[in-house]
């Protein structure tokens, strides 16, 4: 296989750390379904996935293992998240830096008339100040949720939640916190982030396998269910209520991917967040300068607090013929529109897309020259 | 059995009953309980020897852990 220069870590990360592997593998091999049966095989599972959870707190500086719910991914912790909160006649604030994964479970419950829900977006683009300005501005008396990136996946912005948080928490609005992008490679702690539900990826910077993201809620109200079944707890009862986690959890969980995640945050942590984003920082920056010193280059959405992630055009060119012409050097971007929408519309790359580079701190300030070179050659 | 059984909601429950007690240095084990019929379905609990019934109910209580029952262990739920 070629050697490739992978700047596509928005989307997923790759070479996962032999660690990541080896506790897939081992889950696999030697553990059955946790919460299920009470032999051996079954109660090491179950305590390897609590394991998991206490890691999961252990990065977010949060104290209930309990309150971390595993999903399939991000898209599906949002899904639970928003829709398990929403009531008939309310209304929903979103950012316009949302993606899809925010977007589409908001629009489709605006889109049942029955419920008498609308929403409303809130301009991303602007400063803090004009940000907050903004997303007071949208607040109704039936305002009931707000949904947050934590980062831009388009071009990286890192949101001001805190300080959203606060308002949220003055009007008794639930913040729901999508980190599928910081999530891994942002410093975050969740009590002083202050939103009611952080929803993650695992796949991405917290380096585990596709196929396992989750939420944290860091509330007392319980979301109602978005699927339900068997869950290991109280099963004579036809409802699946109770205490969390597994009354958000129907159906036998993705072990391996857990385990796996459990091993990609000890690997991150092991080299600590603070350390990962200052690494982040520093080669994005390069990046950048590269990129502002090359003829026909435009980027979009630069932002002081930022993730890794540099959203450019080359000329009149489309993002899909750069990303192309990336790849036939083996440079792996991505190019269109992110599943963001509305976040190109604000940066008036909505008619023809963008090119996305999205970097990890494994990338090397070599790998960013030779990028940068491939760029100027186009 | 010289020991009491500890039933909790849920095997996360009753992993963060165990991480809680080896915390404090305190012997148990989490086990599926036996006669689901009498709890309503699937459960598991925590055994503790008995000496450390008072202290495992304050550390609980402590860490939030609910208990939905404590029973010897070997009599309703195995």
């Amino acid at each position: 296989m070629n050697k490739y220069i992978y700047f596509d870590n928005a989307a997923t990360t790759v070479n996962k750390p032999d660690c990541v592997i080896n506790s897939a593998v081992f889950a696999m091999q030697k553990l059955a379904n946790p919460g299920r049966s009470g032999h051996d095989l079954s109660l090491y599972a179950a305590s390897e996935i609590y394991e998991c959870r206490k890691e999961i707190c252990r990065l977010f500086g949060y104290d209930k293992p309990e309150n971390v719910i595993f999903t399939y991914n991000a898209t599906y912790a949002l899904n639970m998240a928003i829709k398990g909160f929403a009531k008939n006649n309310s209304h929903i604030i979103i950012s316009s830096f949302e993606h899809n994964s925010v977007i589409r479970p908001v629009h489709a419950l605006a889109s049942d008339e029955s419920k008498n829900i609308s929403y409303s977006v809130f301009n991303a683009s602007l400063d803090d100040n004009g940000i907050l300005y903004d997303f007071s501005s949208k607040i109704r008396a039936n305002t009931e949720i707000a949904v947050v990136t934590l980062a831009s996946n388009v071009c990286g912005k890192i949101m001001p939640v805190a300080k959203i948080a606060e308002i949220c928490k003055k009007k008794g609005i639930i913040l729901i916190c999508d980190a599928a992008q910081g999530a891994g490679c942002v410093p975050i702690n969740l009590k002083s982030l202050g939103a009611d539900v952080l929803c993650f990826a695992g796949h991405k910077s917290l380096y585990g396998p596709q196929g396992v993201g989750g939420a944290v809620f860091c509330t007392e109200k319980k979301p109602k269910t978005l699927i339900e079944g068997g869950n290991g707890a109280n099963s004579a009862n036809p409802n699946m209520d109770g205490p969390l986690p597994e009354s958000l959890e129907a159906g036998t969980l993705n072990t391996p991917g857990i385990c796996a995640l459990k091993a990609g945050i000890k690997y991150i942590s092991k080299i600590g967040i603070e350390e990962i984003y200052e690494r982040n920082l520093e080669l994005i920056d390069r990046l950048t300068e590269n990129l502002s010193s090359v003829k026909g280059v435009k980027i979009y959405g630069l932002s002081a607090k930022r993730t890794p992630t540099l959203l450019f055009n080359v000329r009149d060119l489309s993002s899909e013929a750069v990303a192309g012409i990336l790849n036939e050097n083996n440079v792996c971007v991505r190019s269109g529109f992110h599943c963001a929408p509305k976040a190109h519309m604000q940066l008036k790359t909505g008619e023809n897309g963008a090119v996305r580079a999205s970097l990890s701190f494994t990338n090397t300030k070599k790998e960013i020259d030779a990028f940068s070179y491939y760029i100027s050659r186009i | 059995m010289n020991c009491v059984f500890f039933i909790v909601s849920s095997v996360t429950y009753a992993m963060k009953a165990k991480n809680a007690l080896e915390r404090h240095g305190i012997p148990c084990r989490v086990e599926k309980i036996k006669n689901v019929a009498s709890l309503g379905g699937c459960g598991f609990g925590i055994k503790v020897p008995k000496d450390y019934l008072s202290v495992a109910k304050n550390i609980f209580f402590s860490e939030g852990i609910n208990i939905a029952e404590i029973t010897d262990c070997g009599a309703k739920y195995g």
